[in-house]
C-alpha cells in the first residue's frame, strides 16, 4: 500500500504542477511581449516525468497536462495530450540509458522535447483535424518560434529537475531497500 | 513481454485521444468550459494579488506628486468635457440630418469594460481571457475593442470569464473598409508571415484600389457581427495579387495585443 500511496502522490505532484504551469503560460504574457513566443513547460515536466515517474504517471499527467493546456487555448480539446505523451513515453523507455542527474543531459532532453511537442501539436491539428478546424498560420515567424521554445525546454528542464527533486525530498519518503540478509541465518555469538 | 505495459498504456492514451479529438464540437465547447473552471480560483488569486499591488503603490508617492498628477488630471478632465460638449453637438446635428435624409438613427455603443486576465498559452493562436461571462450578459460573437480600436470578437463564453479570438487569428475575420477610397475587404492573418503580430492582410480588395501607406482601415460593418466604423488599423504596404485581378495591404493594427490589459465588450 505504501508503493501505492507513493505514486498517487507522485502522480498528484506532477498533475499540480502541471495545472500552475498552464496558469502561469496564460496569465504571464512577459516572455511572449519580449520574444514573441510564449515558453511552454510541460514538455519539460515530461522529460521530468519520464525519468523520475512510471509509465502510469506519464500517462496521467500528459492526459490532463494537455487538457488543461486545451481549455485555456483555442486549440481543439485534446490535440495536445498524444504530443505530451510521445515525449514522456520515449524518454521512459530510455530510463536506464540516460543519465537522469547530469545538467547536460537535462538541458539536451530538454531542448528536444521543447522542439517535438509543438511539431507533433502542428502536425496532429493539421493532419488529423482537417478541415474540421482552422489551420494555423505557419510561415517564417513559427521557426523563431520553434527555437524560441526548443532554447526554453533547455532552460527550464534543470531547472524543474532542480525544483521537482527538491519537492520530492520534502514531500515524499524514499522507499527503502529491503533487508536481504534472513534472520534464520543470524550468527549468534555468547562467551562459553 | 516486458515491454507489453508500455504498449498498453500507448493504446489508451491513443484511444482517448481519438474520442476526444472525435467529440462533437458542441461537447468539446462544454468539455473545454468545464475544464476551464478549474483555473478560477488561480484566476481569481491573481487578480487580487495585482489589485492588491496595485493598491500597495498607490501609497508610495509622495504628496507633491499626488496634487501634480490631480492638477494633470483635472486639466485632462476639463479638456474631455469640453470635446464630449463639441461631439455631444456634433451627434445632435448628425441625428438631425439623418433624420431630415430619411436614413436610420446611430444608437450609441452599449460597452461594458472587462479586465484581461490571460493569454493564449500557445504559440499558433491569438487569443485572451477576459473576466466577463454569460452572468454579465456576454453571448458568443459578441465585439471586443479598445479605445484605440478592434480587439476581436468573444469565442467561448464561460459563467465567470470568457474566451476573445483576437484580429489576426484564423478565427477571427474581419469585413474591412479603407476609410479614405471606401474599398472593402476582409482582414486576414498575415500570409507572409511575420514575427510582428500587430500585421495582418486585408485580402479581396478590387484591383484597381488607391490604396497608400497610412490610410485608416476601419470595420465596414458587413456580416453582422462587427459594427461599422471601428478603427482597425493603417495601410503598411500594397501589393497585386492574381495578375492585377486584385490587390492585397499589410495592415498594422492599431491595438497590440500582447499589450491590452483592459478591453470594451461591445453590447447590441
Amino acid at each position: 500500500m505504501g508503493g501505492v500511496s507513493l505514486i498517487t502522490v507522485e502522480a498528484l505532484f506532477l498533475v499540480v504542477t502541471a495545472w500552475l504551469a498552464v496558469f502561469a503560460q496564460s496569465w504571464f504574457g512577459g516572455f511572449r511581449a519580449l520574444t514573441g513566443a510564449q515558453l511552454d513547460v510541460l514538455p519539460s515536466l515530461m522529460v521530468y516525468a519520464g525519468l523520475t515517474g512510471g509509465l502510469w504517471s506519464v500517462g496521467l499527467l500528459s492526459f490532463f497536462a494537455g487538457m488543461l493546456l486545451d481549455s485555456l487555448s483555442l486549440n481543439p480539446l485534446g490535440v495536445s495530450v498524444f504530443p505530451l505523451f510521445v515525449v514522456g513515453w520515449a524518454v521512459n523507455a530510455n530510463q536506464e540509458l540516460i543519465l537522469r542527474t547530469e545538467r547536460y543531459a537535462q538541458c539536451l532532453l530538454g531542448i528536444g522535447a521543447g522542439a517535438l511537442v509543438p511539431l507533433l501539436t502542428l502536425s496532429v491539428i493539421v493532419f488529423l483535424m482537417g478541415e474540421r478546424v482552422e489551420r494555423p498560420v505557419v510561415g517564417w515567424e513559427s521557426l523563431w518560434r520553434w527555437l524560441v521554445m526548443a532554447v526554453a525546454g533547455g532552460v527550464a528542464t534543470p531547472m524543474i529537475f532542480l525544483f521537482g527533486d527538491l519537492s520530492r525530498r520534502m514531500f515524499l519518503y524514499e522507499v527503502a531497500p529491503e533487508n536481504r540478509f534472513r534472520g534464520d541465518r543470524e550468527i549468534k555469538r555468547w562467551r562459553v | 513481454m516486458s515491454n507489453r505495459p508500455n504498449y498498453v498504456v500507448l493504446c489508451v492514451v491513443a484511444v482517448l485521444v481519438l474520442l476526444l479529438l472525435g467529440l462533437p464540437a458542441s461537447d468539446s465547447s462544454r468539455l473545454k468550459l468545464a475544464l476551464g473552471g478549474l483555473f478560477v480560483p488561480l484566476f481569481g488569486l491573481a487578480g487580487s494579488a495585482q489589485s492588491f499591488g496595485t493598491q500597495a503603490s498607490a501609497l508610495l508617492p509622495t504628496r507633491r506628486e499626488l496634487a501634480e498628477d490631480l492638477q494633470k488630471s483635472r486639466l485632462e478632465n476639463e479638456q474631455l468635457r469640453f470635446k464630449l460638449q463639441q461631439m455631444e453637438d456634433i451627434w445632435r446635428e448628425n441625428q438631425m440630418l439623418r433624420q431630415a435624409a430619411g436614413w436610420t438613427k446611430r444608437v450609441p455603443r452599449n460597452m461594458r469594460i472587462a479586465r484581461v486576465i490571460g493569454r493564449d498559452p500557445a504559440n499558433w493562436w491569438s487569443s485572451l481571457q477576459i473576466d466577463l461571462g454569460s452572468r454579465d450578459g456576454v453571448t458568443v460573437d459578441m465585439p471586443v475593442m479598445t479605445a484605440e480600436g478592434l480587439v476581436g470578437k468573444v469565442h467561448q463564453v464561460s459563467y465567470s470569464r470568457s474566451m476573445v479570438v483576437a484580429v489576426g487569428d484564423p478565427n477571427c475575420r474581419v469585413p474591412a473598409m479603407v476609410v479614405d477610397t471606401r474599398d472593402t475587404g476582409v482582414v486576414v492573418p498575415a500570409a507572409s508571415g511575420t514575427l510582428d503580430r500587430q500585421i495582418v492582410d486585408l485580402s479581396f480588395l478590387p484591383g484597381n484600389s488607391q490604396l497608400k501607406p497610412g490610410q485608416r482601415i476601419v470595420t465596414s460593418g458587413l456580416g453582422e457581427i462587427f459594427p461599422k466604423d471601428i478603427p482597425i488599423g493603417r495601410v503598411a504596404d500594397v501589393r497585386t495579387v492574381g495578375y492585377g485581378m486584385y490587390a492585397e495591404s499589410r495592415v498594422r493594427l492599431e491595438v497590440n495585443i500582447n499589450r491590452v490589459e483592459q478591453v470594451w465588450v461591445v453590447f447590441p
